[in-house]
């Protein structure tokens, strides 16, 4: 096909805005998909995104459309995750189109997700169409949500198309608009060959497969191909579309997306936005944006049940098949028994990758409160890298202590400017700067160490903000900070996965937190439980479990037998989600605590 | 030989607001229907005497005297060899329905005090006085049943103490010889369940439930289950029977049986049983259910499992089966063994929930 004649877009969306059932519909009448077979929202490969409504693979569709011009159109549709942990991949999967497709909901308006997306499709320099979805609801505000779009975004809602994805009213009229405002690909043909990786999933048969944005040149069957950031370099065995099922082509052309396979046997090897040529004409650069990602969040996770750690072994195994940036390794807990230190590139991915361990491979996990790494300078010269707390010596083998400092650009309308600073402030934030990007919203620019950001600052964010303000970071460097590891005892017992790293002047406040957040957690006992947080053997903060009394049931005749025996099951069910550290039992979530213990005292 | 005969009649006058029994309002009408089915049920039973009778409800002297007649002539072609009890509420109890179960041969009867405290009783929907109670406790004086046992209640949001206490005194100076007392459990059926009603904190019904079993003991009540007390010989024999985990047959609404090691439900369904559909569901148990439910019964005794009889009756040495949950519990002082008895320690008595779930498997 004609390069004119190619048209490659993102949909982008807050969560329930409508991206998928717009999709969906999309394939329908492009009959990509019969409706008989239309599984409800075909994008979203994995139950997990189904059912949470966030996008976690990258996927792209090939479709053909006839448009009103009297032209048929191939359009590819390249799906995009949505989350700040992903936001380098959404960057990738963006630059591999030319415009993308903005959904707004008619009743709910412009969203936070919606404008940091629409920003780093900017970025990108895609033509962004705005629609204006959910039109048939009784709470639609039409006018207004346009005139949100015009102000509070920027873009021109003349001919915006008003539609219903659920309905499907109004499908065609978005179409139309991708084929006439998107811009065709402007990419060289006879140029050597720069292929654009925006994403890769591992299958047993072929080994890796990428899916890539041809940018310049031509990707044949039986190329020797090169990847550009490490130099590795594999004989292409197949290429082709999606559509959403696989369909093998001999050649993915100048413009095109598709995929590829050649091979190859790791994902590690296949890095999302680097770039793809050719052995024998290789291209003098490659595409720009490249970086290489890297766990920035760590925490651990044991099986409650001691003898599922090989289970939980393999089940790791099998993900990292999946998802380069997820890393781990074997390791030790006094309280947890035997269990995987992983890094993640951050919270949701680390809630991603937990939930599916606990779903998908029928694992019951205790995760500790995630971590950052620490660079320990010991006494005698020594620098360790350490990303358990526990792990940190005590005070007097350590010289210093560093953590990485991040740059975290913050987006938000200009009214919530002093919630913003605040957080920021009560995070060890240091202030950069503050950019008005119109009269409406300001970029507020802080260096923070990570391990406040890994811990509920996004959340925190939100909530400070109406969920109005987006966050990105990035690593700028190590820091020397006045660090202290923070212990907790339960009934005496030092609690290796409950240690934490504290600044000094924050130490007394999380004790005190943390000891009374865990009061709410571990259930009472039979016996009074004390729970200490120290530091240097130092205690800092203290409670006490009461203990409890009574657990009987008060009448148990004939006829009650077999209900009661029933809720004796129930209790013991309970039980089961609990961890024995010495006499006392402790519940998943108490593992957990840590993450609450920055909240105010109400 | 099936030992006891349960027979439940579901009418009351009206509803409890923390009852979640099978029960459903009186009417003259319904309650001829359910005799009429509830004979039908008792025509099969084989057996012709059982050790012990229990008619309880609902509240089987909601039914008129008439009803009441029927029922107790029905049941008298089986022959009670010891022990013969009727619940029933202060409110509809009359002297001639006094002198039928007399002459019925009934000799205990198990009334629905609950409390004696006349504001606590509006808070929980009884519609009783403290005169009914007299009333109920003169007409059986005077056709000569003296083993009775009240039910008394704690727990209520609006409780004290003092209430308590005041609940027990008056029941030691009406020489009531049985006492079963209830910590307050709020079902999500029941009314205070709809109203998500909140019992006195765990830390005040520890401190009754301790002060209740301390002034009972002194008064000459000894507990010999986790919420039962009886003077020298007036223990419930029939109640007893469910807690050695003897056989039972039920008939009538929701009625339970357990026959050897198989459990029948009857349907809790008023339609399903006036159309003759008595049975809900058998359950066969395994060798290991008759063992936990054996266990779970026999530890509400005070008493606790009689560990010769236990390995005789269930062909299982408890002490050698169980040796690690025994062992563990012993350790925290819960359980011990004693006299070939292996019983809940005082502090044990309390968490019986703990413990079993350890013997669960």
């Amino acid at each position: 096909m004609d390069q004119k004649y190619i048209r490659n877009f993102s949909i982008i969306a807050h969560i329930d805005h409508g991206k998928s059932t717009l999709a969906d519909r999309i394939l329908e009448m492009t009959k990509t998909v019969e409706q008989r077979d239309m599984v409800s929202q075909v994008l979203d490969d994995l139950d997990l995104e189904r059912e949470r409504g966030i996008t976690i693979k990258l996927n792209a569709v090939s479709l053909t459309y006839d448009a009103d011009d009297g032209n048929s159109y191939l359009l590819h549709l390249i799906d995009t995750p949505g989350h700040v942990d992903f936001t380098y991949e959404v960057s990738r999967s963006l630059a591999a189109c030319e415009g993308a497709v903005l959904v707004v909901d008619a009743s709910q308006g412009v969203e936070a997700q919606t404008l940091a997306n629409v920003y780093l499709a900017i970025d990108n320099n895609l033509e962004v169409i705005p629609v204006i979805n959910k039109i048939d609801l009784p709470g639609a505000m039409i006018e207004y949500v346009k005139d949100e779009i015009e102000h509070d975004i920027g873009l021109d809602t003349t001919d915006c198309p008003l539609i219903s994805a659920k309905t499907g009213l109004n499908i065609k009229d978005v179409l139309e608009s991708i084929v006439k405002k998107i811009p065709a690909p402007s990419g060289d043909s006879k140029a050597p060959l720069q292929a654009l990786i925006f994403d890769s999933y591992y299958d047993s048969y072929r080994g890796v497969i990428a899916a890539v944005r041809i940018k310049n040149g031509t990707l044949k069957v039986g190329d020797m191909i090169k990847f550009m950031s490490n130099g590795n370099s594999y004989l292409v065995t197949e290429v082709g579309i999606r559509s959403p099922k696989e369909i093998n082509k001999d050649c993915l052309k100048c413009g095109e997306v598709g995929w590829v396979a050649a091979s190859i046997k790791s994902v590690k090897d296949v890095r999302v936005g680097d770039t793809i040529t050719t052995v024998d004409n290789p291209s003098r650069n490659p595409l720009p944006g490249y970086k290489k990602l890297l766990p920035m969040v760590y925490c651990g996770l044991y099986p409650t049940d001691n003898a599922r750690y090989n289970d939980l072994r393999d089940a790791l195994e099998k993900l990292q098949l999946n998802d380069a940036s997820l890393v781990f390794e074997a390791e030790t807990s006094q309280a947890l028994g035997f269990g995987f230190r992983c890094g993640f590139l951050g919270l949701l991915h680390m809630d991603v990758v937990q939930e599916r361990l606990e779903r998908e491979y029928n694992l019951d996990l205790i995760a500790t409160a995630p971590s950052v790494i620490y660079e320990v300078e010991l006494t005698n010269g020594k620098v360790l890298k350490i990303d358990n707390p526990a792990l940190v010596p005590a005070s007097q083998y350590l010289e210093k202590i560093s953590e990485p400092f991040v740059s975290a650009k913050i987006m938000s309308p200009k009214d919530y400017i002093g919630p913003i600073m605040e957080l920021c402030q009560r995070k060890r934030g240091l202030y950069k700067d503050i950019i008005y990007l119109d009269d409406k919203r300001v970029m507020i620019i802080y260096e923070l160490p990570l391990s406040e950001i890994v811990f509920d600052f996004f959340d925190r964010l939100k909530s400070s903000t109406k969920g109005y303000a987006s966050l990105d970071y990035e690593l700028i460097e190590y820091r020397s900070s006045s660090l202290q590891r923070m212990d907790i005892l339960i009934n005496g017992e030092i609690i290796d996965a409950l240690a934490s790293i504290v600044h000094s002047d924050f130490a007394y406040q999380r004790g005190s937190n943390i000891t009374r957040r865990l009061k709410e957690l571990i259930p009472s006992q039979l016996f009074e439980i004390p729970i200490q947080a120290a530091i240097g053997g130092r205690v800092i903060a203290r409670t006490n479990i009461k203990a409890y009394r009574k657990n009987v049931l008060a009448k148990c005749y004939g006829g009650d037998i077999s209900r009661k025996k029933k809720l004796l099951e129930k209790q013991k069910e309970g039980k089961k989600r609990m961890k024995y550290v010495g006499e006392v039992e402790i519940p998943q979530e108490a593992f957990m605590a840590l993450l609450s213990m920055d909240e105010e005292i109400k | 030989m099936i030992k006891g005969l349960y027979v439940h009649i579901p009418f009351c006058k009206s509803i409890c607001n923390y009852c979640d029994f099978a029960r459903c309002k009186y009417t003259i009408s319904l309650a001829d229907k359910y005799l009429t089915h509830l004979e039908k049920e008792l025509s099969e039973i084989k057996q012709d005497s059982f050790y012990t009778i229990y008619i309880g409800g609902g509240t089987p002297n909601s039914l008129n005297e008439k009803q009441l007649e029927r029922l107790l002539e029905m049941l008298s072609r089986f022959k009670v060899k010891k022990e013969y009890t009727i619940e029933i509420n202060p409110e509809s109890f009359t002297k001639e329905k006094a002198l039928l179960i007399k002459k019925y041969g009934i000799n205990r009867v198990s009334i629905g005090v609950q409390t004696f405290n006349e504001s606590l009783l509006t808070h929980i929907g009884r519609k009783h006085t403290n005169v009914d109670v007299e009333n109920t406790l003169k007409y059986l004086d005077e056709v000569g049943i003296n083993n009775r046992s009240i039910d008394l209640i704690f727990g209520f949001k609006i409780q004290t103490l003092a209430n308590v206490i005041t609940d027990l005194q008056k029941a030691v100076k009406l020489n009531i010889t049985h006492i079963s007392i209830y910590d307050l459990e709020v079902y999500p059926t029941t009314l205070f369940g709809m109203q998500k009603y909140e019992k006195l904190d765990e830390e005040t019904c520890f401190l009754m439930y301790q002060t209740i079993v301390d002034f009972l003991n002194f008064h000459g009540y000894t507990q010999y289950e986790t919420s039962n007390f009886a003077m020298d010989r007036y223990q419930s024999i029939h109640n007893r029977l469910y807690w050695k985990y003897e056989d039972y047959k039920g008939v009538g609404l929701s009625a339970s049986s357990k026959i050897k090691n198989i459990r029948t439900d009857n349907t809790s369904n008023f339609v399903d049983y006036l159309n003759d559909r008595y049975l809900k569901k058998t359950t066969r148990l395994s060798d290991n259910d008759v063992i936990f439910e054996a266990i779970m019964m026999n530890l509400r005794l005070n008493e606790g499992i009689d560990i010769k009889e236990f390995d005789e009756r269930f062909n299982c040495n408890i002490l050698e089966k169980f040796h690690i949950e025994i062992e563990k519990n012993i350790n925290k002082g819960l359980l011990e063994v004693k006299k070939g008895y292996l019983k809940t320690t005082n502090k044990g008595i309390f968490v019986l929930n703990d413990i079993l779930i350890d013997f669960m498997k």
